[in-house]
């Protein structure tokens, strides 16, 4: 449906909207106009990803110069295959939308400027049979599309391929629809002839990518063949370093002056030089490569990466200036790291989205955060011993690399240092064109890139030699601060950067300027060495990256904390002292991404569980435009929330530390558990408070034998620390609730299961929280941020502690629904829940089902509650009130014109 | 009673008027006498109206207990006990009762479908540990299984009332084992004996918790499917299964194993589960074709039961599957099915007939002797057959052998012996009657509404017709009534909508509505116009209600309240009906009288 939605035309995919589907919409749009950032919360499952994507790309073709890209990121590579499919559907539904006006309007006469791309594009079939044509993409103007225009229009009929992928993309789709959109089929309608008479790979002149890491976009057998990341990294790495291209180069030079005979290529994608032959073709191809417009999932770019021989990881990396559309990892815009490689290019106005984003300030802190065990130390020793012998080689064989390395931080180089590197050995036409792409050694500092000093690196480090004492006396300084620490008399030191440095430098006599550029020589270091595998190296990475970091962020306000545990993690296998480590925590969750708010024109920030969402301001220091949480319409109360406070026996239950002990608590735990099980079908998930405590109280339900009877209504599936086991586990439970035996998963808030796995339909009819999961508040790290908040932002301790809790409960107990036609229990076990504090905290949606009947409940009163529950929505779902909750495009209409006047947008902040 | 009827409102039945009658009833009369006294028990009955509701706060489990007696057991306006199974009144009751059975019912739909005549069905039933809980929302007392095994029996006999062709067996799953406890047949009296023996046998065992064991559905399923395997195809084959488990436990994968299997063999799996529902027989429901249900009380667990005695279409898919096993097309083309109708043979001597099971005693009240020489002991399977001496028997067409019951098979030759009427039973699913459309509470379907319509087939005679179809008015049809009121002026008035609202609501307490009033007499019918405010089928008085003075001396006004203002029309003959009709017509009849009398 296309409508008017406060003077943008908005296509929309389906036929019927959601009331909060349209003011979230709404509320979206007004942000953008404003330029602002905003905060928006609305339940999963009622298709956030689709109301973002279908108003941002109506919102860009409304605007076609001025609102750059839209940049989406997501935390899991299923996420992103997700939105990519949504995309294609929203995208594929606005072309259809678009070729019917024109053919209404203009008769096919070639329509107005959108138009004219839109035919282009439509050409763009033929690029899969017709070879590249030199047509840069840049130099499609207007909308930023790379369009093929000078593919010749007799060329365009589809090749076969594309046909076949086509139709692959079609079925695609519409599993999907009768996956997850099973009930509400009302909502699309889309005829298969949108696709028919095809345009491009489904898109509709936009170019919409998704970047990954190697592993995932690799094309190449022979890399693919390892099968962990790291692996596949310094595979790639070795075939593609410009050191390995200039010698296949020479080889090849070499060889054809021998006898003249071409290129060949190797079998399994490998040239016979040792290089990457998708590199090769992506490289050969330099400026000329383009792309055709669509909406490209990593499948169809490795498809069509391999039909073109060209790279996809390189050619996504390039094509980033021309896409309208870039979803990928968190990483790539919070890590500055990666950050600094992908999304310096992206213009300014472009929109950022950050999507399940009610961890964000976890994944900032975590991008500036340092953990270095004493272990890592000892490789750290290691790897430098190494690297010296490494010296000494190239010394003797090719003491020119090292020169020039020398003569380019003379001037000061260090940063294009890296990229002309091999300028000096090379000769001349074997310079690498990759820009943004970490084509050679990539890498990067965390420390931000305004906060770099633009100055040459010091003398006293720019002898390899002399940096690598350097180095060498840094890793012992840090193992004597641990020897002290976990040695008799130790314990946990706190420090802030500063004091830590002045330490450092006055039992080192070294100096701290040079500290600052120890991350940056390394990897000069490493690059001149034409070191392959980074990953033998990253011990030592981290130790230059901490002492970069300590180095620079030493003065003003200590934003960071060097904490010195002897037991890093409290998972010492031989008790204190075993694993002793060192922390640079980073305590302001603003700094990574306060660039992207001083950048960027909108930045939105939106999740199924933001609440309490006015403390998400504050903590990443920024001002939104709208901060607002939405309701669920709903025909039917699919989710019932229900506040367990006391056992049968009338006693109350709760996780509180001085609790959590007591028999009778543990006691009523387990009958409650029991008796829960035993009175709902399929599937049923528990999350526990921490893993220690999950533990005990399992081997306590053990001893008085709750376990059998658990045992006798439900499979029981314990989550681990271990990924394989826990994923194994789930995979059994599933089966389980499928074959209708039912289980039980009991698992831990903030571990793996808690985060992206959902427990929809009959996976989780119901959530059981055992307690509030409050942090382990004796944790240093926590104690510094703590302080810190309430020094610098004044969060009071308990607030803070509060809003993760329920942050993190909301997120454990949102797994349980997924689609409005599901239906699920939230049972939250414990006294405190009762507590308004605590109460309403909760997601507003979750809230909105939440009567004083469900409170306070004993838990009999609670079974009795679960039973009718379940009873009535066992009920067939009734079609006609399910409609009735969707608006038509007359009733959405009618809404706007109803309230242009009053802004009905009431923010919770 | 006469305090009541100035002090409070309209007795037309409301939530809150039960509530205060209640008190005033409890009251002793002789502290009601007096008329100051009126006042306090007015602020007592507030006062108690208050406890009540802050009670309700305090005790909010009661309410969602399912053991909410007390709410489901009413008074009305005159002391008679309402026992609704929810809060809503009788008309919004009948309305759900209607739309549910239209949305769930298949033989409500108004498609003419192809049925399954010849049904060959196996009720599984569940008595594993899970059936020996008590239910709050079933009957009180009683455990699951007792509810299920009582309700099975009655299910019998409705099956074989609505499909007199069809076989049916029974499993009973417990101890994570399926047994058969009757195999395919035609008669209801094995089946009904077998689940009474059963359920003595069941209530019998005593072991704590754990009686009952586990209850496995692939195990029943498979018990069940084995013998259906061997149902002639030109029947259907159907599985239901009426189980309180929340949990299966299964000595293979259902879904890998069990279900292709049904798919094969075009078995039609459907359940009833009393507790909640489960994803594997949803599953298995959706993929084979049937329907999976859950009840939300004792009366709708019938509903749902009583279902499936109705045949269910022949699906499509159905269709392929039997094509594809079979090979050719002849499967569901016509296929004769040799059949017998017995002649009826008595005299005075008794003589051996052959008795398709149940005891002696209660059968053939003419002549059982009382004796019954068991001849199933070592060559006869079927253990239930018995050879009885009686005086009269029905012979087989085929070989003259006698029995005593129909419709059952032939135990000699196998020959299904039927009598016409049971095949016209079976028939009427094919032809249903039609639903009937709600009428609005202010349309007039009369006579003037008549000479406006233009029929679809366009002859002016329709409205004369049905004019002279009309009832004639017989003093007979009236004595109910008339006799009620008590005197011969009683007035009726025609309601209107916004009347209907008020006295949901229990508002509007002493207002006299302005409605038209028709005296009550020989003259009502034959003088007024619309006569669409009396049913056509059983010429009671619909759309009208008693007007309020003259409601006092009525006792059985409990039913006019509500019902009263319901009407429904055949879409064929737009003809009137009041509820009670068209329930009966619908569910017991399956014909409109109206539309048989063109």
């Amino acid at each position: 449906m296309k409508f008017n939605l406060d003077g943008l035309d908005v296509y929309f995919p389906y036929e019927r909207i959601y009331l909060e589907q349209y003011q979230y919409m709404l509320s979206l749009k007004r942000t953008l106009d404003a330029g602002g950032h905003c905060l928006l919360e609305m339940p999963t499952g009622t298709g956030k990803t689709v109301c973002l994507l279908s108003l941002i790309t109506s919102y860009q073709y409304a605007h076609p110069g001025d609102c750059g890209k839209l940049v989406y990121c997501t935390r899991t590579v299923p996420e992103m295959d997700g939105v990519m499919e949504e995309l294609g559907i929203v995208l594929a539904h606005r072309a259809e939308h678009l070729a019917m006006e024109r053919s209404a309007s203009s008769n096919g006469g070639g329509g107005g400027g959108g138009g004219g791309d839109y035919d282009a594009a439509k050409n763009n079939d033929g690029d899969d049979a017709t070879t590249t044509t030199a047509t840069t993409a840049a130099a499609s103007a207007s909308s930023g599309n790379v369009v093929d225009s000078a593919a010749p229009p007799s060329s365009s009929s589809p090749s076969d391929g594309g046909r076949a992928h086509q139709a692959a993309k079609r079925r695609r789709v519409y599993r999907r629809e009768g996956g997850r959109r099973t009930s509400s089929s009302p909502r699309r309608n889309m005829g298969p002839s949108a696709y028919d008479d095809g345009y491009g790979a489904g898109g509709s002149g936009v170019l919409a990518l998704c970047l990954s890491s190697r592993r995932n976009m690799c094309v190449h057998e022979g890399v693919l063949a390892s099968s962990d990341r790291e692996g596949v990294d310094s595979a790639c790495r070795s075939m593609t370093a410009p050191w390995a291209i200039e010698r296949a180069d020479r080889a090849r030079r070499r060889r054809r002056g021998g006898d003249g005979s071409g290129e060949e290529v190797g079998g399994g994608g490998s040239s016979s030089y040792g290089t990457c032959s998708y590199f090769d073709g992506f490289r050969e191809a330099g400026e000329a490569t383009s792309m055709p417009s669509g909406v490209y999932d990593l499948d169809e770019i490795k498809k069509w990466g391999k039909s073109k021989n060209w790279c996809p990881y390189y050619l996504t990396r390039r094509a980033i200036n021309h896409a309208t559309v870039l979803v990928f990892n968190y990483q790539y815009m919070l890590d500055p790291k990666v950050a600094k490689m992908v999304s310096k290019e992206i213009e300014s106005e472009s929109i950022i989205v950050f999507d399940e984003a009610h961890n964000i300030d976890s994944v900032c802190i975590e991008a500036f955060s340092v953990t270095i065990h004493s272990r890592n130390l000892e490789r750290a020793t290691r790897s430098l011993g190494r690297l010296s012998g490494e010296v000494n080689r190239v010394k003797a064989t090719d003491g020119a690399r090292l020169q020039a390395e020398y003569r380019n931080l003379v001037n000061g180089l260090i940063e294009q240092g890296l990229l002309d590197g091999d300028g000096g050995g090379g000769d001349g036409d074997g310079a690498v064109v990759v820009r943004n792409g970490d084509g050679g050694l990539g890498l990067a500092s965390n420390v931000l890139s305004e906060d770099v000093v633009n100055e040459s690196v010091p003398g006293n480090i720019r002898r390899a030699e002399h940096f690598i004492a350097f180095m060498k006396k840094i890793v012992e300084h840090l193992k004597a601060r641990l020897r002290t620490v976990s040695g008799p008399g130790g314990g946990v030191t706190s420090e802030t950067p500063l004091a830590f440095l002045h330490r450092m430098v006055t039992t080192t006599s070294l100096e701290a300027k040079p500290l600052k550029f120890s991350y940056a020589r390394l990897s000069s270091l490493l690059r001149t060495l034409q070191v392959p595998n980074l990953d033998d190296y990253d011990a030592l990475t981290d130790v230059a990256d901490f002492a970069s970091l300590v180095a620079t962020y030493s003065e003003g306000l200590p934003r960071f904390a060097v904490i010195m545990e002897p037991d890093v993690g409290g998972g010492g296998i031989g008790g204190p002292g075993d694993n002793p480590g060192i922390q640079l925590a980073c305590l302001d969750s603003s700094l990574a991404i306060a660039p992207l708010f001083k950048r960027f024109g909108s930045v939105i920030i939106t999740s199924g569980t933001l609440s309490p969402i006015d403390l998400y301001p504050k903590l990443l220091q920024f001002s939104p435009c709208i901060s607002a949480s939405f309701n669920m319409s709903t025909f039917r109360p699919c989710i019932h929330p229900l506040v367990i406070t006391r056992g049968s026996d009338q006693l109350p239950v709760s996780t509180r530390f001085q609790d959590r002990g007591d028999m009778a608590v543990v006691r009523n735990y387990g009958t409650m558990m029991v008796e829960l099980c035993g009175t709902i079908p399929d599937g049923v998930v528990a999350f526990f408070t921490s893993y220690s405590y999950m533990e005990s109280i399992i081997s306590e339900w053990d001893g008085m034998g709750i376990m059998r009877q658990l045992t006798k209504s439900k499979l029981v599936f314990i989550e681990t620390k271990d990924v394989v086991e826990t994923t194994m586990a789930l995979d059994n439970f599933r089966k389980a609730c499928d074959s209708g035996r039912g289980a039980v998963f009991l698992s831990v808030a903030r571990g793996k299961v808690s985060e992206g796995i959902n427990f929809d339909r009959h996976y989780g009819r119901a959530v059981i929280m055992f307690g509030v999961p409050f942090q382990y508040t004796l944790s240093h790290i926590l104690r510094a941020r703590l302080e810190y908040l309430q020094t610098q932002y004044q969060i009071r301790e308990q607030d803070f502690l509060n809003f993760d809790a329920l942050r993190q409960t909301s997120q454990c107990v949102g797994r349980v629904i997924r689609s409005k036609t599901d239906y699920g229990l939230m049972i939250l076990a414990d006294s405190r829940y009762n507590r308004h504090d605590k109460r309403s905290k909760l997601p507003k949606w979750i809230l909105q089902f939440l009567g004083d009947g469900q409170l306070n409940l004993s838990t009999d009163a609670a079974i009795g509650q679960v039973k009718h529950f379940l009873r009535i929505m066992s009920q067939p779902v009734d079609q006609n009130s399910l409609k009735e909750v969707l608006l038509t495009v007359e009733e959405v209409e009618a809404l706007a014109g109803g309230d242009s006047h009053a802004p009905f947008i009431t923010g919770d902040a | 009673m006469s305090t009541l009827a100035t002090s409070s409102a309209t007795p037309i039945g409301s939530a809150s008027a039960p509530l205060q009658i209640q008190d005033a009833i409890s009251k002793p009369p002789s502290s009601g006498a007096a008329a100051s006294s009126a006042n306090g028990a007015n602020n007592e009955q507030s006062n108690n109206a208050k406890n009540s509701n802050a009670r309700d706060v305090a005790h909010n489990w009661e309410a969602v207990d399912g053991s909410s007696m007390w709410h489901d057991v009413q008074e009305d306006a005159d002391g008679n006990i309402l026992t609704n199974y929810s809060q809503l009144s009788l008309a919004a009751q009948i309305r759900q009762r209607r739309y549910r059975l239209a949305s769930t019912d298949l033989a409500r739909s108004s498609k003419r479908l192809v049925r399954h005549m010849l049904r060959n069905a196996f009720l599984v039933l569940d008595c594993s540990r899970w059936s020996r809980e008590k239910d709050p929302a079933l009957p009180p007392a009683r455990m699951r299984m007792e509810t299920t095994l009582s309700l099975a029996s009655e299910f019998v006999n409705e099956f074989y009332d609505q499909n007199p062709l069809g076989h049916l067996g029974v499993v009973i799953c417990r101890d994570g084992e399926a047994e058969m406890l009757t195999s395919l047949g035609g008669s209801p009296k094995k089946h009904i004996l077998a689940l009474d023996a059963a359920m003595v046998n069941e209530m019998g065992r005593k072991g704590g918790r754990d009686v009952g064991g586990e209850f496995s559905l692939q195990n029943g399923i498979e018990v069940a499917g084995r013998s259906l395997g061997y149902a002639p195809r030109y029947g259907s084959r159907e599985i239901i299964v009426i189980m309180s488990a929340l949990a299966t436990c299964d000595p293979g994968d259902i879904l890998g194993e069990t279900l292709p299997r049904l798919l094969h063999a075009g078995i039609r799996m459907s359940t009833v589960a009393l507790q909640s529902e489960v994803h594997i027989c949803k599953k298995l429901a959706d993929a084979t074709g049937g329907v999976a249900g859950v009840c939300l009380n004792t009366r709708h667990l019938r509903d749902l039961v009583m279902g499936h005695a109705i045949p269910p279409p022949v699906n499509a898919s159905e269709r392929n599957a039997d094509n594809g096993d079979e090979g050719d097309k002849h499967v569901n083309t016509c296929e004769f099915v040799e059949m017998g109708f017995p002649s009826r043979e008595g005299g005075d001597v008794p003589m051996l007939v052959h008795n398709s099971g149940g005891s002696v005693k209660d059968r053939n009240g003419d002549g059982g002797f009382g004796l019954a020489i068991n001849l199933a002991t070592a060559d006869d399977r079927r253990s239930n057959r018995l050879i009885t001496f009686a005086r009269s028997g029905y012979v087989c067409p085929r070989c003259q052998s006698r029995c005593s019951d129909l419709p059952s098979d032939c135990a000699v030759c196998g020959l299904r012996l039927i009598l016409a009427p049971h095949l016209a039973r079976t028939f009427h699913h094919l032809f249903p009657v039609r639903p009937f459309e709600e009428l609005d509470e202010a349309e007039t379907v009369g006579r003037v509404g008549l000479d406006n319509r233009v029929e679809p087939n366009g002859d002016k005679t329709n409205g004369e017709k049905r004019w002279e179809a009309l009832p004639t008015i017989s003093s007979a049809a009236f004595t109910p009534i008339s006799s009620n009121t008590s005197s011969s002026i009683a007035s009726y008035m025609i309601s209107s909508s916004a009347q209907v609202m008020d006295s949901q609501m229990g508002q509007e307490q002493n207002r006299t509505p302005s409605s038209k009033e028709i005296t009550i007499g020989p003259s009502l019918v034959a003088n007024s116009v619309d006569c669409d405010r009396c049913c056509f089928g059983c010429l009671k008085i619909i759309g009208c209600r008693l007007s309020t003075d003259s409601l006092h001396g009525i006792n059985d006004g409990n039913r006019e309240d509500g019902e009263a203002i319901l009407r429904f029309q055949c879409p064929e003959c737009h003809n009137v009906f009041c509820p009670d009709c068209d329930a009966f017509l619908h569910e017991t009849l399956h014909n409109c009288p109206g539309c048989l009398c063109y």
